[in-house]
């Protein structure tokens, strides 16, 4: 995947007057000029629109998007942190979330689908909040531009293992103070470890195990008192559209065509082809090309290169944008003759679309299978 | 039939916590805690669990009780227990489930006693029922965080409402430290004290950012080739306030900057030239920073060859010629520039004569592929 590369291009920060332009957004008051690297607020809204334009897509659905803000925002008020936050749901089956630099947060649809009322999705995000509110994202990006020695992976890994649990801790204050149920903050845990499984130590050395995280949870739940709210009904009635699996809006295969809805844009490949969580394949002719939905901004950014994954080349739909990579001695050809040829999807093919969508109502796997 | 008696012969005792501090139920109470340090200072010492051995001979479990803490941070904490119901009473195992506990951070203090009933040699399977019962005391939560009302210091306010860990106290703490001392308070301190609060501990802040110490003068003793100005201009951080005057110390910084101050040296032939360890003497809150260089005699051009497929016209550079490093660092680009870019050449040896104070260069030149074809170049006149 050309990550690197569509990176590279997105950071395009061109000097536009006295304001600083990132993707042909003017960078926000107060970050002008030598200004826009100095504070975690500009260097925060920088990584976002990387990770926007370069990164997961936004999650299309405006009414959970709004949702999820307005749950965060209770709960950035309940902590009475003064700055303004931005929440963002993004288009993965993965069960994943972080905080970026400064006041976002990320959140995967895949995540939210392993929940089951709005108190377990405050914890999650509570979680999150509370990395930012204790400057853990500052710390790492610290490290990243001072160079500080990792000499002490042990020691890092305690560190960066102890910020969960302080996030995990903060996730039951904040949930608490704004009025959910803290006890969702547990079983939200053990949702996330239940979709998850048991993390390996070695592979995992920034997160503590999921029995130490459970067991902490509950050492602080016993000084709340039973009660506050869950608001199992007000979720589900919102998130009831939520996709689950691999999104075939995003990408598709329906008969010989790749179908990409939601960027409007589809392309006839006879070959075998295939959609792993929105990314498609395709061979023509032997050779592998991959097919990845980015935004319209990242792909005005994208100049036609060679990388380590081949040939790189935009192709614009009406409503989105897709990144085509092509490895080998023809992938310029292939690459530039997908893009030529391609076009709107057919009304046959978008009626044979269907996301799954997530079942509320299924029992899920929670961690462990029977509780401690 | 639970115990009727503890029995003396077979106590284990844990004396104490392996970490942390004794329950805040245990000390007594001030109004204000973080006013009344004596009365309420939280002991954070370290004790060793102890065993007796016991007596008997075997003993079976029969039961094993959590007692002191929420039930259901009993039942996740018995979870993690080595020792089962049924299993024979020992030692080894009670231990590491007072480790594995420990390490959960979740319990101050811990006790384990056994009780055995009714009585040893009354049992049908010749063994004594043991009921195995650990009193635990849970981590205190810190309820409350005093002194901490700078915006700095907002990642301490932070720990309010979450266990009471002392390592990330501590680590917070020295975090905020060193973020002043970057933005040249180097002489904050962030000192935390803790006192018994309601509901758990109170984190006492003290936090000393203490005065901006900036630069007063940078001078460079030794400095006689290269003007002053030249060499200031090369340490980097003047937009930031970094090493400049009136800006702040940064030791790490100005560190790795030596090598950018070597610059104009190599370009008079001064290639021995170093930098020493800055010298900072302080006056108040101004800083006197001397940058000691250590200038080296001039050293000019020794031999110059070219070796490789590709002949090349005479270079720029001659023997004797005082050597300048940006003058022998052209030579790849200008060999390439005549020969139309069918060569690609590297400087690949340089030896420095100290006796003789001269630079051999040795560059080799490639061809280039298509143009490696052509190994006629210079083309011979027909």
């Amino acid at each position: 995947m050309g990550r690197a590369a569509l990176l590279a291009s997105a950071v395009a920060l061109a000097a536009c007057g006295h304001r600083t332009v990132i993707m042909g957004v003017a960078m926000p008051d107060g970050c002008e000029g030598d200004r826009a690297l100095d504070s975690d607020r500009c260097m925060g809204w920088v990584f976002d629109q990387i990770e926007l334009a370069a990164g997961v897509p936004v999650y299309p659905d405006p009414a959970i998007q709004s949702y999820v803000a307005r749950i965060g925002e209770r709960l950035v008020r309940a902590s009475g942190d003064p700055r303004h936050w931005t929440f963002h749901v993004l288009d993965s089956s993965a069960v994943e979330a972080h905080a970026g630099l400064g006041t976002t947060v990320y959140i995967t649809r895949g995540a939210i689908a392993t929940l089951r009322d709005e108190a377990e999705l405050a914890g999650l995000i509570g979680h999150e909040i509370g990395h930012g509110l204790a400057n853990h994202p500052h710390e790492s990006y610290e490290e990243m531009v001072r160079g500080l020695p990792r000499d002490d992976d042990a020691r890092a890994s305690r560190e960066a293992q102890d910020n969960e649990i302080q996030a995990d801790a903060l996730a039951v204050v904040l949930v608490a103070r704004a009025g959910y149920d803290p006890r969702a903050v547990e079983t939200m845990l053990r949702a996330i470890a239940g979709a998850e499984g048991t993390p390996d130590p070695d592979k995992y050395p920034t997160h503590p195990g999921w029995a130490e995280r459970v067991t902490r949870i509950r050492a602080l739940l016993a000084d709340y008192p039973a009660g506050g709210d869950r608001d199992a009904e007000r979720f589900r009635t919102t998130v009831a559209s939520l996709a689950v699996g691999d999104d075939p809006r995003r990408a598709a295969v329906v008969g010989d065509a790749l179908v990409f809805a939601e960027a409007g844009v589809a392309y006839d490949v006879p070959g075998d082809a295939k959609v792993d969580d929105g990314v498609a394949t395709a061979s023509i002719d032997g050779t592998i090309a991959t097919l990845r939905p980015i935004s319209p901004l990242a792909a005005s950014a994208l100049q036609p290169h060679y990388d380590d994954d081949g040939f790189n080349i935009a192709s614009r739909g009406p409503r989105g944008a897709l990144l085509i990579m092509v490895p080998g001695p023809h992938g310029q050809q292939i690459a530039r003759a997908l893009r030529d040829h391609a076009r709107p999807p057919r009304p046959d093919e978008l009626a044979r679309i269907h996301p799954r969508l997530v079942d509320l109502g299924a029992p899920r796997a929670l961690w462990p299978a029977v509780p401690p | 039939m639970r115990a009727a008696f503890t029995a003396r012969v077979y106590r284990l005792v844990v004396a104490a916590a392996l970490a942390g501090c004794a329950h805040p139920a245990l000390a007594p109470r001030a109004a204000d805690p973080c006013d009344s340090p004596a009365a309420s200072t939280v002991r954070t010492d370290r004790r060793a669990m102890s065993f007796e051995r016991p007596a008997i001979g075997v003993a079976r479990i029969t039961a094993i009780d959590i007692v002191g803490v929420a039930p259901a941070l009993a039942d996740a904490l018995r979870a993690v227990l080595v020792t089962k119901v049924d299993d024979m009473l020992d030692q080894a195992p009670l231990a590491d489930d007072l480790r594995r506990m420990w390490a959960l951070g979740v319990i101050s203090d811990a006790r384990i006693d056994v009780a055995l009933a009714p009585h040893p040699y009354l049992t049908r399977s010749g063994a004594a029922d043991a009921i195995v019962t650990f009193t635990l005391a849970p981590q205190p939560v810190i309820a409350r965080v005093s002194g901490a009302d700078r915006p700095e210091l907002a990642r301490l306010r932070w720990l309010a409402g979450t266990l009471d860990e002392p390592a990330r106290v501590a680590r917070v703490a020295r975090a905020i430290e060193l973020a002043y001392h970057r933005a040249g308070q180097i002489d904050a301190k962030v000192a935390v004290r803790r006192a018994v609060a309601a509901g758990g501990v109170a984190l006492c802040v003290a936090a000393a950012p203490g005065p901006r110490v900036t630069i007063s003068s940078i001078a460079f003793p030794g400095r006689h080739a290269v003007p002053e100005r030249v060499l200031a201009d090369s340490i980097h951080g003047g937009k930031q306030q970094i090493n400049h005057v009136g800006g702040i110390y940064d030791g790490p910084a100005l560190a790795e900057d030596a090598s950018w101050m070597l610059d104009p040296y190599y370009e008079r032939g001064m290639i021995e030239t170093t930098i020493g360890a800055p010298q900072v003497a302080r006056h108040g809150n101004r800083l006197a920073v001397a940058i000691p260089v250590h200038e080296s005699p001039v050293y000019r051009i020794g031999v110059v060859r070219v070796v490789g497929g590709l002949g090349v016209p005479p270079l720029a550079l001659v023997a004797g010629q005082v050597f300048v490093r940006s003058k022998a660092y052209a030579v790849p680009g200008a060999i390439a520039r005549v020969t139309s870019g069918a060569g690609e050449t590297q400087l690949v040896y340089s030896r420095i004569d100290q006796e003789a104070r001269t630079v051999d260069l040795v560059y080799r030149t490639d061809w280039r592929e298509p143009w490696d074809a052509l190994r006629s170049w210079p083309a011979p006149s027909r």
